[in-house]
């Protein structure tokens, strides 16, 4: 009745307090059970084996009653305080659970006290049949038996205690921890098997981005940051391609100008974002106002200690690479000697992001930095010129193209196309190629009637962009031959590595670099004084493997704190109620010798420590602490009729040994029940439970009275 | 006795053929009457009753299911082309950033953007065309000027004073992104008021609306939405200062033109 009160009204109260179930409420019902159960074992032990037909049947039950309030009630308090320790916990699930089995710990208690004694009061008065032995679950030569072995061999007692937890407590060290909620359902469970598809076919399930904030993210220089930070996550471990805004723009550059690169203007991406205005995934990538991206990514694994790595390596990164700001420059107008000068602080700084790549699509290859700087300082300082015939010839391909199509501008004849190209190509193979130097070729060759300036203008401007297009071509073809030997093979032969690379170089190639501010302080000052400063708001990490990795750290914290809190604050109650420091040590030896067996089995079992399991300590101290309370109680019960500690120890025996092996009986049975559990964890938690229970309660009836016949107690 | 039987089968034969008849007939009248109206609807939009063109400034409010909106505006020509697919140019004025940017529909599947940044053009594949056109609920194939009865069979739902209203099945073979349009005709105007477009899984995918008004001797709808059922986005598409029969030139819908800057 007792434990059927306290979880309806336990329960009840969650009901109104709206407080959810979740996976660790599911133990709330076993735990309050076992108690509860405990409470009233010694209330009604201590009924029966004080059955008096000479008192009253109030009087008969109020001693009754009184003998055992003082342990009750201690033992109450003790697994409150062990309950109150989740207190600390950072989680509110364990936190919540704390409150509502520490409520539950006191109503089972008062139940006890109120609804035991009223039963058997309303029960008919049966004390006329009073047995020469009440009622009990064990035999109770048994204790006997057992006091007399402990006073016998108490010495031994001691030191095999001593061997045993030293052993156990070797492999504390051993214990992993582990936050893997798939691995809480079993096997062949649908959640899991589509984890392991997901893992096995599609790079994971397990979200993993990185988090900009910024005034602006939609421009040429923001973006290629952000695609820095792409590239740098690819080389991660067990982690998928990943995938940001500067990607989506990547590869429409490469449908629209053959190109897998960013571009280098605002007003380029401005363009190229037309195309993926409404598109699905960019919402996920970008807020609309462009304030807010990710770099999206995925990984494969969802081991607590694979995911601490990640979260280590991205920190690194981050303040590394991104803690500090951007700075934008333009080569336009620049001399020869400054170009060739911030291109090789661009190709060491691309160079990165090559080796970062190669991680991913060459993984474990070598891959010689300083021969590629070689090779590229070479390119840089033999930069293609407008007049080189490979040049030349690209530039020719790209203006027939363009003057030959319906959509020339000047709706000329055939012949003076031909006549208007060769001009051109001409021109610009004396090294001439300026925009007025081509205006005139243009002037030349339209018929007057045709010209106009404005339309003349555009022309210009369209075939010094396709000249220019034609340079960088070249020049990233002269780039690739340059480190073609030193490239692994398998990622020389993928074409995903190949159009990664090609975006990098043909970023060399062009008039915009992107740089950290460290990097740009010898820089000429011509370039910087009309550099552009990027910086952010807020770079972050998210995701699961972050969150994971912070749940593990609340949980190895919370599990220290409520662990010290429990046995600090069980201690000063041993303390303060029996005023003895010695007592109060003694009485919690049991519990410590417990958790030091049971947190030693851990490790060397491999059980790993997750947030269910982390209660163990405190729940155990909370509820095994129980059966010092009780034994001890019974020694001063005797120590203060006079009997010697031997005596007094049989004596505790023969009135607490049944009903402390009772009590850690039901309470085990209590938590058997887990084992049928569907979760993991509560089946874990269940089985230590009943481990740890079995501990307390043995070496309450053995460690215990060994010490208490070793110490010198008042 | 035999011959009461035989004159009871007859009967009961003829009241079993008859409705089956009458049925057919509907049916076969419904589906007549719709391609009627379809063809009444098309006349006015891109037949013979339709402006010979149209030039016209266009505002685009594009509004987020959070409430916030993006306009842009746009400068449209559209030239009726009675033997084949209608003409139209869009070319953006606003927002700065994507000025001069530009869209020529010269048929189905003839379709080109001008990129002005980078000075080219580009074609657009048809399978783009259900692709979303600036981020609006109008997709590129919205925005085609081929008219239904190419691609959808009508049949006349129902009516009642002032509208009919049509269902357009799609033809088995047709690329177009709608399994169903269930459009309401204005009797008055002979133009839609409503479509309710269904997606393959025939769901309501979006909602258009029309409002349409007399420019010179036409009706001409100048205002559209295009309402996202399931996203909760919605597009409204206005004309103003609508100029119609200015005779525009066929050089206007060229690839070169497409690539000229324009301002109002």
């Amino acid at each position: 009745m007792v434990v059927w009160l306290t979880t309806a009204w336990v329960f009840g109260l969650m009901g109104i307090f709206r407080v959810p179930m979740n996976l660790v409420t599911p133990a709330l019902p076993v735990l309050l059970i076992g108690l509860g159960s405990a409470y009233g074992i010694h209330v009604v032990s201590s009924i029966e084996q004080n059955r008096n037909q000479r008192l009253s049947k109030i009087a008969w039950l109020s001693r009754s009653t009184a003998r055992v309030a003082l342990p009750v009630f201690m033992a109450a308090i003790t697994t409150m305080v062990g309950f109150a320790s989740f207190l600390t916990a950072k989680l509110g699930l364990i936190s919540n659970f704390g409150i509502f089995a520490g409520i539950g710990v006191i109503t089972a208690m008062l139940l006890a006290y109120a609804l035991i004694p009223a039963s058997y009061y309303l029960l008919p008065d049966s004390r006329s049949q009073v047995k020469e032995h009440p009622a009990s679950l064990f035999n109770p030569n048994l204790f006997d038996r057992l006091a007399r072995q402990v006073i016998k061999k108490y010495r031994l007692i001691i030191l095999l205690g001593v061997v045993i937890f030293i052993f156990f407590v070797f492999w504390i060290p051993a214990i992993r921890r582990e936050v893997n909620f798939t691995a809480y359902f079993p096997p062949s469970s649908e959640p899991r098997q589509a984890d392991l598809i997901v893992r096995d076919n599609f790079d994971g399930a397990s979200p993993l981005n990185i988090y900009f904030q910024a005034p602006n993210l939609r421009t040429a220089g923001v973006l290629r940051i952000m695609r820095r930070t792409e590239n740098f996550m690819a080389s991660l471990p067990q982690c998928g391609l990943p995938l940001s805004a500067a990607e989506l723009v990547e590869e429409l550059n490469e449908k629209m100008n053959d190109r897998f690169s960013l571009p280098e203007t605002d007003g380029q991406v401005a363009n190229l974002w037309f195309f993926l205005e409404g598109r699905d995934e960019l919402k996920q990538l970008i807020t609309d106002d462009f304030t807010e991206g990710l770099v999206f990514s995925r990984t494969s694994s969802s081991r607590t200690e694979f995911h601490w790595k990640l979260r280590k390596d991205i920190n690194s990164f981050l303040k590394r690479e991104l803690s500090t700001s951007f700075k934008e420059i333009r080569l336009e107008g620049l001399s020869k000697k400054e170009v060739a000068e911030i291109r090789k602080k661009e190709m060491a700084y691309l160079l990165r992001e090559v080796e970062w790549l190669l991680q991913r699509y060459a993984p474990g290859s070598i891959f010689d930095r300083k021969e590629a700087e070689k090779a590229l300082q070479e390119v840089i300082e033999n930069w293609p010129e407008v007049s080189d015939p490979e040049v030349l010839a690209a530039f020719q391909k790209e203006i027939e193209a363009y003057i030959f199509s319906p959509s020339f501008d000047f709706e000329i004849s055939q012949k003076a196309r031909r006549e208007l190209v060769g001009k051109l190509v001409e021109m610009v193979k004396t090294g001439n190629a300026g925009n007025n130097v081509l205006a005139g070729v243009l002037r030349s060759a339209i018929p007057v009637s045709l010209n106009n300036e404005k339309v003349a203008g555009q022309v210009v401007s369209t075939l010094s962009m396709r000249l220019k297009e034609a340079k960088e071509r070249v020049a990233v073809e002269k780039a690739n031959q340059k480190i073609e030997a030193l490239i692994p093979a398998s990622a020389r032969n993928n074409q995903d590595f190949r159009r990664r690379l090609d975006g990098l170089l043909f970023e060399l190639s062009d008039g915009f670099v992107v740089l950290p501010e460290s990097l740009t302080r010898d820089l000429p000052p011509e370039a910087m004084s009309q550099a552009r400063t990027i910086s952010f708001s807020r770079i972050d990490q998210s995701g699961l493997p972050p969150a994971l990795t912070q749940l593990d750290h609340y949980l190895f914290v919370s599990q220290l704190q409520s662990f010290a809190l429990a046995l600090v604050l069980t201690f000063f109650i041993m303390l303060l109620l029996r005023k003895s420091l010695k007592l109060g040590l003694i009485s919690i030896t049991p519990i410590v010798f417990t958790l030091g067996v049971v947190y030693g089995f851990f490790g060397l079992a491999g059980i790993e420590l997750d947030y269910v399991t982390m209660m163990v300590a405190s729940v155990s101290i909370g509820v095994g602490i129980d059966y010092s309370i009780h034994f001890v109680h019974g020694l001063m019960m005797g120590l203060k009729q006079g009997l010697s500690r031997e005596e007094a120890i049989r004596a505790a025996f023969r009135e607490k040994g049944s009903a402390i092996a009772a009590n850690s009986l039901a309470v085990m049975l209590g938590f058997a029940v887990l084992l049928l559990a569907s979760m993991s964890p509560l089946r874990t938690f269940g089985g230590i439970m009943i481990g740890s229970m079995f501990l307390a309660a043995f070496s309450a009836l053995t460690l215990l009275p060994a010490l208490l016949l070793r110490v010198k107690i008042k | 006795m035999e011959k009461r039987i035989k004159v009871l089968s007859l009967i009961v034969l003829l009241a079993i053929i008859l409705p089956m008849f009458f049925i057919l007939s509907f049916v076969a009248t419904a589906q007549d009457r719709g391609e009627e109206i379809l063809k009444k609807v098309e006349d006015q939009t891109i037949g013979p009753l339709a402006p010979a063109d149209i030039q016209a400034d266009m505002v685009m409010v594009i509004r987020s299911a959070g409430g916030e909106e993006k306009k842009r505006e746009l400068l449209v020509w559209t030239k009726n082309n009675p033997v084949g697919d209608d003409w139209r140019l869009m070319k953006f004025l606003n927002p700065a950033d994507i000025k001069d940017l530009g869209l020529l529909v010269l048929g189905e599947e003839q379709m080109y953007l001008y990129l002005p940044e980078f000075q080219r053009i580009r074609r657009i594949a048809s399978h783009n065309k259900k692709e979303s056109f600036v981020g609006s609920d109008f997709s590129y194939d919205d925005l085609g000027t081929s008219g239904f009865s190419a691609f959808f069979t009508p049949k006349l739902k129902s009516e009642d004073e002032k509208t009919w209203v049509l269902e357009l099945l799609r033809k088995p073979g047709a690329k177009k992104q709608y399994a169903k349009i269930i459009m309401t005709v204005d009797k008055a105007t002979g133009l839609p008021v409503r479509l309710e477009l269904y997606d393959d899984s025939g769901e309501l995918f979006k909602v258009e609306t029309q409002e349409n008004s007399r420019v010179g001797k036409y009706w001409i709808p100048i205002k559209i939405a295009m309402e996202n059922i399931k996203a909760k986005t919605m597009t409204t598409m206005e004309l103003k200062n609508v100029k119609v029969d200015q005779n525009l030139s066929a050089e206007i819908f060229t690839e070169r033109n497409l690539k000229r800057s324009v301002s109002r």
